[in-house]
């Protein structure tokens, strides 16, 4: 019994007496699950050095003055859920949509064309192009549809949708497609405006299916 | 007393414990939150997402010049330096004042026109007094106070036009009875035309 209470007492004087005020460290580390590529779609806003704006503003540069400047470009990428047509083709199809509000400020406004351009698509390693690619013996293609390809925002907003479908698709390809914006200002109005920062609204709303 | 001691110790240790816990959980939660998440949709079926907004901005700075331009210029470019003066006693445009601002509507502009005397060239004493009036767009002769060689004349932008603008017309009247004793020669001065405020 004394053996066993040295042995105890021992024990005791070896446990450090904690307190509320001692300092301690943790090492913490997270990890953050990024959504599955899996029925996914990522859509950004680049500007034209392709550095991801997130929702920052664009400048419109000078050159917009009296003819198109290329103002921002966008990316979408994504492997996208198949949907099967009546003819039973499988698809995927994306649409982007702008809107625009008038370049103003204050009351002052300068009227602007806003034209679409595609740029490269990409199916997995293989460029589409226009003509499409075949892909593990499956033909593979995409098509773009602008309900208008050049947009004049004047006095009110404006609103153009984009719509490109991917038929031929199979789960697990990752379908990418960039674009580019460009802005033209009207030049008689944009030189006899007045001073100041004119700003225009550029909503885009995304649509996957 | 030694149970005592170590019950209280683990007591201490569990406090300690969820003391950190309580600690480091929002910088837990913190690191999570800042971590890349990719902007954008998942997808599933149909689905639509707005990506928000963003601004397309075009800045235009201020700019303020004016020129005197000549009177037959109907592009208010033509920058004139020399007039020669072919009457005594009457009211000659010698230049248009010409005003470039993209100021806004109301703003006022001021200007002050300074001269002397024609002087013969080369200098030797003998001189031909003449007078600087303003004939303003609204064909108001805006004349200098008696005896002053200094006039002001303030214009108030009245609409939204940012172009070149014509404000009126320098008017250079040379005095008839110092013109009709002067000798003969040549006689010249330079008037001076300063903005001298924009408010």
């Amino acid at each position: 019994m004394k053996k066993a209470l040295l042995l105890l007492l021992l024990t005791a004087s070896m446990i450090p007496a904690w307190s509320i005020s001692d300092t301690e460290t943790m090492r913490i580390t997270a990890h953050y699950n990024k959504i599955s590529t899996q029925r996914s779609a990522v859509f950004s806003i680049l500007t034209t050095n392709n550095v991801d704006n997130g929702n920052s503003d664009i400048t419109i540069s000078n050159a917009a003055i009296g003819s198109l400047a290329e103002t921002f470009r966008w990316n979408f990428s994504g492997t996208l859920y198949n949907q099967t047509a009546a003819d039973g083709t499988l698809y995927s199809s994306m649409s982007v949509s702008y809107q625009f509000s008038p370049l103003q400020n204050g009351t002052n406004v300068i009227p602007m064309d806003i034209s679409f351009e595609p740029n490269y698509t990409t199916l997995g390693s293989s460029y589409l192009g226009q003509s499409g690619a075949t892909v593990g013996n499956v033909n593979y293609k995409d098509t773009q549809s602008w309900t208008t390809k050049t947009l004049s925002v004047d006095e009110t907003a404006q609103t153009a949708t984009a719509t490109y479908t991917l038929t031929g698709t199979d789960n697990g390809l990752l379908w990418k497609r960039t674009g580019s914006v460009y802005v033209k200002l009207d030049q008689a109005r944009a030189n006899s405006a007045g001073a100041g920062t004119y700003v225009s609204t550029v909503t885009v709303t995304v649509a996957v299916c | 007393m030694m149970y005592r001691y170590f019950h209280q110790s683990k007591k201490s240790l569990c406090l300690s414990v969820l003391l950190i816990v309580v600690c480091v959980s929002p910088l837990c939660a913190s690191l999570i939150q800042n971590d890349t998440i990719p902007r954008g949709i998942a997808a599933g079926g149909t689905t639509y997402t707005s990506y928000g907004n963003f601004h397309m901005k075009f800045t235009i700075p201020d700019t303020l010049s004016f020129l005197l331009a000549k009177t037959t210029d109907s592009t208010n470019t033509e920058v004139i330096t020399d007039y020669a003066i072919a009457d005594a006693g009457v009211n000659v445009a010698v230049a248009n004042l010409i005003l470039v601002s993209r100021a806004a509507m109301n703003t006022s502009f001021t200007f002050l026109f300074s001269w002397n005397e024609l002087k013969q060239t080369p200098d030797i004493g003998n001189a031909i007094s003449y007078m600087v009036a303003f004939r303003d767009s609204a064909n108001t002769l805006n004349k200098p106070a008696t005896g002053t060689k200094i006039l002001s004349y303030t214009y108030v932008k009245a609409d939204s036009d940012y172009t070149s603008t014509k404000l009126g017309s320098v008017i250079v009247n040379m005095d008839e009875d110092s013109y009709q004793s002067a000798l003969s020669g040549e006689y010249s001065d330079t008037i001076t035309v300063t903005l001298q405020g924009e408010g």
